[in-house]
């Protein structure tokens, strides 16, 4: 008789160690800004899989960039528009819950940041609602 | 991705790109500090990315220009105007793919970053201004000018404080006192256009400040938006009481240029504008607009005549803009009738008697007016009373 997991795992492509040992189980609201709405499956993909951001974090590149609280994400948006006018970011913020289903979470890089990797079959883009559009000057 | 003017260089001309320190990354290095073939630091700032490309903008730096930058006091676009710099297309590992010698000037304006934004998010000014008019300019701005613009700072974020505290007040949110959110320290100043900056509190209250200044922002715009859209309405501003609605404009008016002389416009910026959907350019006529809105609502304001009354402004009240006068003498005032204890609000001038007042714990004698159901002290004096007199009441 087969013993088959029906473990949640993640895909064969995340980079070794990844994610990290401290990620914790994905719970509660995530924030995170996208260029359209309604959600587009393309914009939930990690740089790993699009081959952008060459330079970014290994792990990090498997996952996505989330943040905890609405008012980090419109921060740092202004201050990436500020800066780095030049490329594309936001301007729309969506939410959604996170259960331990969906893969698992850690604090990483600038502070309210963190990088969610969802498990395998995971649907990164569904039920992520619109939250806001953040004015641009 | 644009073409570059400039000269291309060999590609290894600069060494290896290797960030040596992030100064700012979102999801990649996105400002750092490398170094040259010889050692010596440079800072690259990302100017656009396509695939897996991304194009940074390389100049010359030193370990100054990095700690004024990491300390708030330069803004990335101050760091990186360097008279030589490159244009570097880094691949993967940071592999340089195309590299150019490129006048600062001639790099595209739209992927520079914008004047005075900072480092980090945290660094950015919570507010500036700056001056326009013919009469700004190195050799033209005048000390009062200079006295102007900080004293609108100050003036016109006591006044979004006011309001903005009094709400939050109610539910109990905020500790910190109106000067916390007005007096703000000193971030920078430039001389060119004449620009000052105002950073965060000393003493910040992480949480509390941001509902605070988003609060004041909030009621910039829409007082800004009342101005601009029905002007000479007298309606107070949705969500405010009429008096609400009068500071509001007070506050407006103190950021707006005076009617004369060489600044005629003033430009405000930083986080507490971020809310703004209108020109952040105040103008002459949105003065006009303002002391029209303040004069219409004083309009309909009844006044009664001033009386005196004496009495102890407790410290409790510190650093609020009201005080209540306690331990009240006559106890039965003309034109106001039996009272224990007036809440007075008071006006900026009389700011340092009250601070005095409330220091000391003296008797005072308040000059003040009835004006519908508020009181509002006009002046503040020394106590006429003899000390026994009040000691004798305190013990009663």
């Amino acid at each position: 008789m087969s013993t088959q997991s029906n473990a949640p795992r993640f895909p064969k492509w995340f980079v070794p160690g990844c994610p990290p040992s401290d990620a914790v189980d994905a719970s509660g609201t995530i924030f995170r800004f996208v260029a359209s709405v309604p959600s587009v499956p393309a914009e939930y993909l990690s740089y790993h899989e699009t081959g952008e951001r060459p330079n970014a974090p290994a792990c990090q590149r498997c996952g996505l960039s989330v943040f905890r609280k609405v008012e980090d994400v419109r921060r740092l948006l202004r201050h990436l528009w500020k800066n780095y006018p030049g490329k594309s970011y936001g301007p729309h913020i969506v939410k959604r819950e996170l259960s331990p289903d969906d893969g698992r979470i850690k604090a990483t890089g600038s502070p309210g940041h963190q990088t969610w990797w969802a498990y395998e079959g995971v649907e990164r883009h569904a039920s992520f609602e619109f939250v806001e559009t953040v004015q641009k000057h | 991705m644009w073409v570059p003017t400039g000269k291309q260089i060999e590609k290894d001309a600069l060494g290896d790109l290797t960030p040596v320190e992030v100064l700012f990354e979102f999801e990649e290095p996105l400002t750092f500090v490398c170094n040259d073939l010889d050692g010596q630091p440079l800072l690259a700032h990302s100017l656009c990315a396509e695939g897996v490309l991304s194009r940074y903008l390389i100049s010359v730096t030193d370990q100054k220009v990095v700690q004024e930058l990491k300390a708030g006091r330069l803004d990335v676009l101050g760091a990186l105007r360097q008279p030589r710099c490159w244009i570097a297309d880094l691949g993967a590992d940071w592999e340089v793919v195309g590299l150019w010698l490129v006048p600062f000037d001639r790099v595209p304006k739209d992927y520079l970053p914008r004047s005075g934004a900072m480092i980090t998010p945290d660094l950015d000014p919570i507010f500036w201004l700056r001056l326009i008019g013919p009469g700004v300019g190195p050799g033209n701005t005048t000390a009062a000018d200079i006295r102007m613009a900080a004293q609108a700072a100050e003036s016109g974020l006591r006044g979004l404080a006011r309001i903005a505290l009094d709400e939050k007040k109610q539910v109990g949110q905020v500790r910190h006192t109106i000067r916390d959110y007005s007096d703000l320290p000193y971030q920078y100043a430039r001389a060119a256009s004449f620009e000052i900056a105002f950073g965060p509190p000393q003493d910040r209250l992480p949480g509390v400040d941001d509902v605070v200044f988003d609060e004041m922002g909030r009621l910039l715009k829409i007082g800004l938006e009342a101005l601009r859209t029905n002007g000479e309405d007298s309606v107070p501003v949705e969500g405010l009481n009429e008096d609400q609605t009068t500071q509001l404009f007070e506050a407006i008016k103190a950021l707006t240029p005076p009617m004369r002389g060489g600044v005629d416009r003033i430009e405000v910026g930083g986080g507490l504008t971020d809310q703004l959907t209108t020109s952040r350019i105040l103008t002459r006529d949105d003065r006009l607009r303002s002391v029209d809105r303040i004069k219409a609502s004083k309009r309909i304001t009844v006044k009664d005549a001033p009386f005196r009354v004496t009495g102890v402004a407790e410290g409790a009240d510190k650093g609020l803009d009201f005080f209540v006068l306690r331990k009240l003498v006559p106890l039965n005032i003309p034109g106001v009738g039996p009272a224990n204890e007036i809440k007075f609000y008071f006006d900026d001038h009389l700011f340092d008697k009250v601070s005095d007042a409330w220091i000391s714990e003296e008797r005072i004698t308040v000059v003040g007016e009835r004006i519908g159901n508020d009181f509002k002290a006009l002046d503040i004096q020394e106590s006429t009373l003899a000390p026994a007199a009040s000691e004798g009441t305190e013990s009663e």
